[in-house]
């Protein structure tokens, strides 16, 4: 079951490739890997913790209030991580901006709350947050990393926001600005690189799908070659 | 009736509890808060109003006022600081509102004769990779204005050099040099004309 709940989070039901949801934060601060990194662990975060609460409460809750609470436990989480943000990492919050606090209206949240958290275990509501979020990190960092390298030029730029000044000299310049394809920065390049994406894991799944097909067509060729020897 | 008594406990119950854990994590991150955007404040003071000028604390002789002619309806800030209560120079904080992306918000520091000291982007949301080169921290562009005064270029020479002015442009972003070239020109004339309202009787007076 555990095991299972880690596929689906990162793989099977991918919070941003199979069931597209947080699209909004998702394609805005993907634009560096550094935003996306940041904004994608405030979400796994916000998971963790809300999917877990959202858990324990459930069975206090009655029917009729589980939405209203589920949002304010939500909020409440969001609001001190944002506070939380701004008091260590103030240029972190101020490159982030709107998209921060936004993190309450990522229906990734509600939905893991409403969907399996209300329905299943605190340990394994904390495993599907921490598959779900995971999954929502990894989509966000590769789109960030593909979208500053052609539109940047760069990789990792702007490190220091969000590991300290030892983070210096990690950012590396692939090459210069002026020869960048600016698009990729832009908001049609997060809705180009997504769908890029979307079509390599679509071509994965069914290139996975045709081999198990072969496989299972040769397995009934070969017991009916048996049971038919004559023909 | 015991269901919905019971319900508007529970709800009730629920926001007490956040309003006690946000009070909390609020009183806890409120210092460090200040401490930062004071820090960043000091910091851009510091780029704009160089040591030497003066002898007072700038953050003692600031008010802020309303000024729409330095682009904003909401109240910003001004510094003005004085060497041996002579009027030295000011800082004044300034909106650049036609940028790519919204308002870019600056910091100008001018000497009382009208001459730029430094210029520093407080907060922007111009295209990354393009134009946040006007941040001190990825280009010097923004350093060109140091030296400049009203009088040092024509009015039509506050323009990039493409269009015939005096000011490097960015390449791949036209509309973000433009705005802040105007912003502090304008801010210049606006300097020019009330600034001996604003070191005599300055908000900080009243």
């Amino acid at each position: 079951m555990n095991g299972s709940l880690w596929a689906r989070g990162i793989w099977e039901d991918n919070p941003a490739l199979v069931k597209l949801l947080g699209l909004c934060p998702l394609l805005a601060v993907s634009n560096t890997t550094v935003n996306a990194l940041a904004l994608g662990l405030a979400t796994l975060v916000t998971l963790l913790v809300t999917n877990t609460l959202v858990s324990v409460l459930s069975s206090q809750l009655q029917y009729a209030i589980r939405i209203p609470i589920y949002v304010l436990v939500i909020a409440t989480t969001v609001s001190s991580i944002e506070l939380a943000v701004k008091a260590m990492l103030p240029a972190l919050h101020a490159s982030l901006g709107i998209f921060l606090p936004l993190v309450v209206t990522n229906c990734l949240i509600i939905g893991r709350a409403e969907a399996f958290a209300s329905k299943h275990s605190w340990r394994e509501s904390a495993i599907d947050a921490a598959a779900m979020g995971i999954g929502f990190l990894w989509v966000l960092v590769c789109l960030g990393t593909v979208r500053e390298l052609i539109g940047q030029g760069s990789i990792l730029a702007d490190a220091t926001l969000l590991f300290g000044a030892s983070a210096k000299n990690w950012p590396i310049t692939v090459f210069d600005n002026e020869y960048a394809a600016l698009i990729a920065v832009l908001p049609p390049g997060a809705f180009l690189a997504l769908g890029c994406l979307l079509a390599i894991r679509n071509s994965i799944n069914s290139a996975h799908k045709n081999r198990q097909g072969l496989n299972d067509i040769s397995g009934d060729l070969a017991t009916f070659n048996k049971s038919h020897p004559g023909s | 009736m015991i269901h919905t008594s019971r319900a508007s406990l529970t709800l009730t119950l629920a926001c007490f509890t956040s309003i006690i854990v946000l009070t909390a994590a609020h009183q806890l991150a409120k210092p460090r808060i200040a401490q930062s955007e004071l820090a960043w404040k000091m910091e851009n003071l510091r780029a704009v109003l160089p040591g030497g000028h003066y002898d007072n604390d700038p953050l003692s002789t600031q008010f802020q006022h309303v000024e729409p002619e330095l682009g904003s309806e909401a109240p910003l800030d001004v510094y003005v600081v004085f060497q041996n209560d002579q009027p030295s120079a000011a800082a004044l904080e300034i909106i650049a509102g036609n940028g790519y992306n919204g308002d870019i918000r600056l910091l100008l520091g001018i000497s009382y004769k009208g001459e730029i000291i430094g210029v520093r982007v407080i907060e922007h949301r111009e295209t990354p990779g393009l134009g946040d080169d006007i941040e001190i921290r990825r280009s010097d562009w923004i350093t060109q204005f140091v030296g400049r005064s009203q009088d040092s270029s024509r009015p039509t020479e506050w323009e990039i050099k493409r269009n015939g002015g005096q000011f490097d442009g960015i390449t791949g972003a036209t509309i973000t040099p433009l705005a802040i070239i105007n912003a502090v020109h304008s801010a210049l004339i606006w300097f020019e004309t009330n600034k001996d309202k604003l070191f005599n009787d300055g908000g900080f007076s009243a």
